[in-house]
């Protein structure tokens, strides 16, 4: 009787351990353009990576700095934190080619060795299919440059998300290579709305982004990169600016959600079946509609990550983010 | 933590003795290459056999044998037959194959490109691997290269040892033909192990697989020139001698030599003199051993026709303990 009530004990406890799961992956971007880094910063042990919009390779593949002055210092305070850190680049098609490519990847190298860079993560984006080989023969290059340094580096290839093989085959990059030559491979699950007003990532395209990558690129290297960022949409002149949550119209020149919603009132609505907040507001006889990756979409997508077993999330971007992400960082990611 | 037993496996490319050698011996073979493509200049997969064999393709696989299809080639059909839109011919030709005949993978054995060819090569095989990966069920690609034993050397050949490494599902590195014009071992212990050591320092373990020579070579200076020859082969049979055969009709007794780590002998036939340099069980042995503590994940040989019972032996008692 007494054993038998031990392993009944012993079978609820590997099941609520099984229920639990391991911490997952986790870690965001910082881009050139604001200077809030304080999440970041007030939270440290929740992020295994960070990677800095660092520079810009030219045409003639020489380095271009982006990066604000001030990163030098956040790059050894995240080394000091125990934070893995990437310089992000960006590039166009002749500063990857022949050449130039080789002296992109040298230069890389020495970034690498200057500031203690972890790894490059290349985001080199709109290329489509006629620079695949191109784009293809780089990574390669950078690669074997980055695990042949003194202190071997790693390289993350972020990449655009796509639903099926029809859509991947016009991408600069071909997600199954990618998964082999990249140590880590980010798919950008945001901005399926553009043109018009809509989700950044509904329910529906986030399964199927997430489906047809891991179809593709081993579990124990894909990343989910979500987004912690709204878009809003002036519906009568045709055009639209992404917001951050914490930004103010008098600081940074464009208000956030928090200053939209307190300055014209009323409540975001939750939306489904996209499973994200919307809201419309109407400044100066314009109308605007707003979409905005909040905490409750985010958690429904880290849970959708972690059922399929991947590596992790990680955040674009990580300035002015709202401090009600943490908890669920916490929660669902962390745990 | 428990090592998993590394993987034996060998190409047929006569398919007679091989085949029997395979059905033999099934139970220690993890997979089988049969030869029987050669790709051409506008990328068109070419058979070489009047046919392939589904019988023995569908015997194998019922055996627990993973079958790949190998295809050949040199220069003048490559690097052309993988660049551009002959690659793309190419790698359709061999989806199509894989789903005709069922194979599990395909082993891609280009020999001899210069370095012009790097690039075209490391795309070619990026593609297949997509393409092959993508099938129901998934194929497997093996990419068979030549061995070198330093970057310097590697810069000098088509083959990019860490790209292959990340994107192929196995590289095999062929440690074999150190000597070719003139006669000498076909690996030494020194050379094996400066090119082991560099293999293993750019090739994932779980995908490096040590392809070793079960072949020797047989040697006429005075007119250099060499045929391979094989353990058990009859001249009455193949217009070849094997080993086995030399030594019975010459009266030789092959000497071991060190620090080669190799049989050699000389006979003389029609007033020239030969000379032979032949891998043997005891040689296998050691390579094994090397290949063993090095890390790879598995032993391939070339090939499998007119293996010697004593061979088998050491595939048993060295690579699959």
């Amino acid at each position: 009787m007494r054993r038998t009530a031990l392993l009944a004990a012993a079978a609820i406890v590997s099941t609520a351990l099984a229920g639990c799961g391991r911490p997952m992956y986790f870690g965001g971007w910082v881009s050139e353009w604001h200077p809030d880094v304080s999440l970041l910063k007030d939270n440290p042990r929740l992020f295994d990576s960070v990677s800095f919009s660092w520079c810009h390779i030219q045409a003639d593949g020489s380095l271009k700095r982006v990066a604000p002055a001030d990163r030098d210092e956040l790059v050894k305070w995240a080394k000091k934190h125990g934070i893995k850190v990437y310089v992000t680049i960006g590039s166009g098609v002749p500063g990857i080619t022949g050449k130039a490519g080789t002296r992109a990847v040298k230069e890389l190298v020495a970034v690498c060795e200057q500031y203690g860079f972890d790894g490059v993560d290349v985001d080199i984006e709109m290329l489509g299919k006629p620079a695949r080989d191109t784009y293809t023969l780089f990574i390669t290059r950078l690669a074997e440059a980055l695990k042949t340094m003194k202190t071997p580096r790693r390289l993350s290839v972020t990449l655009q998300e796509v639903q099926n093989e029809k859509d991947e085959a016009n991408l600069c990059s071909d997600y199954a290579v990618a998964g082999r030559l990249a140590d880590e491979v980010r798919i950008m699950c945001y901005d399926i709305s553009w043109d018009e007003p809509g989700p950044i990532m509904s329910r529906e395209a986030f399964a199927r982004d997430l489906a047809f990558a891991k179809s593709r690129i081993p579990a124990d290297k894909l990343v989910m990169a979500v987004p912690w960022y709204g878009r809003d949409w002036n519906i009568t002149d045709k055009t639209h600016e992404d917001i951050l949550w914490r930004m103010t119209d008098a600081r940074d020149g464009i208000m956030g959600m928090d200053e939209i919603v307190g300055k014209f009132g009323g409540k975001p609505v939750w939306r489904e079946p996209e499973g994200e907040l919307s809201y419309t507001y109407t400044v100066g006889g314009k109308l605007h509609e707003v979409w905005m990756a909040d905490p409750r979409q985010f958690e429904w997508m880290v849970d959708e990550v972690r059922k399929a077993g991947v590596r992790g999330v990680y955040i674009w971007q990580l300035e002015y983010a709202s401090p009600e992400f943490i908890p669920v960082v916490r929660r669902k990611v962390k745990r | 933590m428990i090592k998993p037993r590394m993987t034996f496996g060998g190409w047929c490319p006569e398919f007679k003795d091989d085949i029997l050698q395979l059905k033999r011996n099934h139970r220690l073979i993890h997979s089988v290459s049969l030869f029987y493509y050669m790709i051409r200049k506008d990328g068109h997969v070419k058979r070489t056999r009047r046919a392939e064999h589904p019988a023995l393709i569908r015997w194998a696989k019922a055996h627990g044998v993973l079958v790949y299809a190998t295809i050949g080639g040199t220069p003048p059909p490559l690097p052309a037959g993988i660049t551009g839109k002959a690659g793309d011919r190419c790698i359709g030709e061999i989806v199509a194959l894989c789903r005709k005949f069922g194979y599990d993978g395909f082993d891609i054995d280009f020999e001899a490109m210069p370095v012009a060819g790097r690039d075209p090569y490391t795309l070619f095989i990026a593609k297949l691997v997509s393409a092959l990966h993508a099938m129901t069920p998934p194929r497997l690609v093996s990419s068979t290269i030549q061995d070198v034993p330093s970057a310097k050397d590697e810069a000098t050949t088509a083959f990019d040892y860490h790209a292959l490494g990340r994107l192929a599902d196995h590289v095999r590195v062929m440690f074999y033909d150190y000597s070719w014009k003139g006669p000498g071992p076909l690996m030494p212990r020194g050379y094996f192990a400066e090119e082991l050591g560099y293999a293993r320092s750019r090739i994932p373990a779980e995908k490096f697989i040590a392809a070793l020579p079960w072949y020797g070579r047989d040697w006429v200076p005075a007119e250099t020139r060499h045929h391979d020859i094989v353990w058990m082969q009859k001249e009455k049979e193949t217009s070849l001698a094997g080993m086995e055969e030399l030594k019975e009709r010459f009266g030789v007794k092959p000497v071991w030599r060190e620090p080669e780590g190799e049989y050699t002998f000389t006979y003389d036939r029609d007033g020239k003199r030969h000379e032979v340099w032949m891998p043997d069980p005891r040689k296998f042995t050691w390579m094994v051993r090397e290949v063993r503590k090095a890390g790879a994940s598995g032993i391939y040989v070339w090939h499998l026709a007119h293996a010697s019972p004593a061979h088998w032996r050491a595939v048993r008692t060295e690579v699959r303990r």
